[in-house]
């Protein structure tokens, strides 16, 4: 059998530098201590750190804000949110819900593929402002 | 790589040989000791590798009229249907493909009038068979779920419509059809007795009760049954997220004038 140059080094194990669990009980993030060194983090900026490695209390309260009053409209109409009343309604799982509602948030006329269009117009208008800025 | 041995995954479904000039990819793939590309993909249908897929083994030609008509009747539930609908909301919105068909399992899961109904319903299958006096007893009585459940306590006895007025055309046909392929003694059983059924009920029979009986006929577990009803009710949430995402979100209903905000 011949080798297979550049599957076979992954077959077995499993790097990261992310995270992980061991047996002895020591739960690291980014290479911190979840217990010892973020157990007092609030959560927004937890979710910051383990997404982008950044620990800013002021982006973390800013992204906290933005949840709250732009993200998550209170509407069972919108399609998302429909999903999640449908399976209320079909009594199905609250994890199944919320699963469910979304993945369909990837969508075109809101959720995701707006957010990705418009930031990806700011970072292409600050590049064309600031010649030093490369996207 | 470690030095330590490699571990394996066990299955009794599957058997592959590796091909000869790449160990990550099949070669030969066996189920259930049948040559899938050698054998099962010229000789076998869709249903008889389901059947085989789930069983282990083949269908006789009664089992698999039986499965393929059930398949048939469950392939689209239509847009009255809730999980249809979680689909169709995902194909206005211009959501991934993937997600349609994820919101209809997420909303087709529950146990009003899905698959978890269809669990529910398998069970008292399993408890009374066809002995009516039981089936009367498990209506006035149903067991209680346990305290750590995800899943919210059924309101209304598996297998019945809590919100319907005489049992549906569709269902009524389904149920004939099935019985005549089939010739199992639980559906024409379920035939015979469904009126008295429904009595006892206070309800009308549902396809998820229809389902059950087929699939306790065939021999399923209640939990390959739940995985089948989610699988078989899918093609009708795919072509209806389709056409919905063509047409758009304003040909679609938004109840903007229904729409109330109570205090």
């Amino acid at each position: 059998m011949p080798v297979h140059s550049k599957l076979e080094k992954f077959e077995d194990n499993w790097q990261t530098s992310i995270g992980g669990w061991s047996l002895e009980g020591k739960v690291v993030l980014r290479g911190k201590d979840v217990f010892t060194e973020l157990n007092e983090k609030p959560w927004m900026e937890y979710l910051l750190y383990a997404a982008t490695g950044k620990e800013s209390p002021k982006i973390a309260r800013l992204m906290e804000a933005m949840w709250v009053i732009c993200t998550s409209f209170p509407d069972p109409r919108i399609w998302n949110n429909r999903i999640s009343a449908l399976a209320g309604t079909a009594r199905s799982t609250g994890v199944l819900a919320a699963a469910g509602s979304l993945a369909v948030t990837e969508a075109t006329i809101y959720g995701l593929k707006p957010i990705k269009g418009a930031t990806d117009f700011l970072y292409r208008a600050e590049a064309r402002l600031d010649p030093r800025v490369r996207v | 790589m470690t030095d330590k041995s490699v571990e394996t995954i066990t299955t009794k479904i599957w058997r592959e040989t590796p091909e000869s000039d790449n160990p990550f990819a099949a070669a030969d793939c066996f189920c259930s000791g049948y040559d899938v590309y050698g054998d099962l993909l010229k000789n076998a249908s869709l249903i008889d590798y389901l059947y085989l897929l789930f069983k282990l083994e083949r269908p006789t030609s009664q089992q698999s009229a039986l499965l393929e008509g059930l398949a048939i009747a469950l392939a689209n539930p239509g847009p009255r249907d809730h999980s249809v609908r979680a689909a169709m909301s995902a194909g206005v919105g211009g959501s991934t493909h993937a997600s349609a068909l994820i919101a209809a399992l997420s909303v087709g899961a529950g146990n009003l009038g899905g698959a978890r109904e269809v669990f529910h319903a398998m069970e008292y299958w399993q408890l009374c068979a066809t002995n009516l006096q039981d089936w009367q007893q498990i209506i006035k009585n149903p067991p209680q779920e346990g305290r750590a459940d995800v899943w919210s306590p059924m309101e209304h006895p598996p297998g019945f419509d809590p919100n319907g007025i005489s049992c549906p055309t569709p269902v009524i046909k389904t149920l004939a059809h099935l019985v005549e392929v089939g010739q199992t003694p639980h559906l024409s059983w379920l035939q015979d007795n469904r009126q008295q059924l429904e009595e006892f009920a206070d309800c009308p029979l549902a396809f998820s009760g229809v389902a059950a009986a087929a699939l306790f006929d065939l021999d399923f577990l209640p939990e390959q049954a739940e995985m089948l009803y989610l699988l078989l009710r899918l093609p009708g949430a795919a072509v209806h997220a389709l056409e919905q995402e063509k047409l758009g979100w304003r040909k679609y209903p938004f109840f903007a004038n229904g729409f109330k905000l109570n205090p």
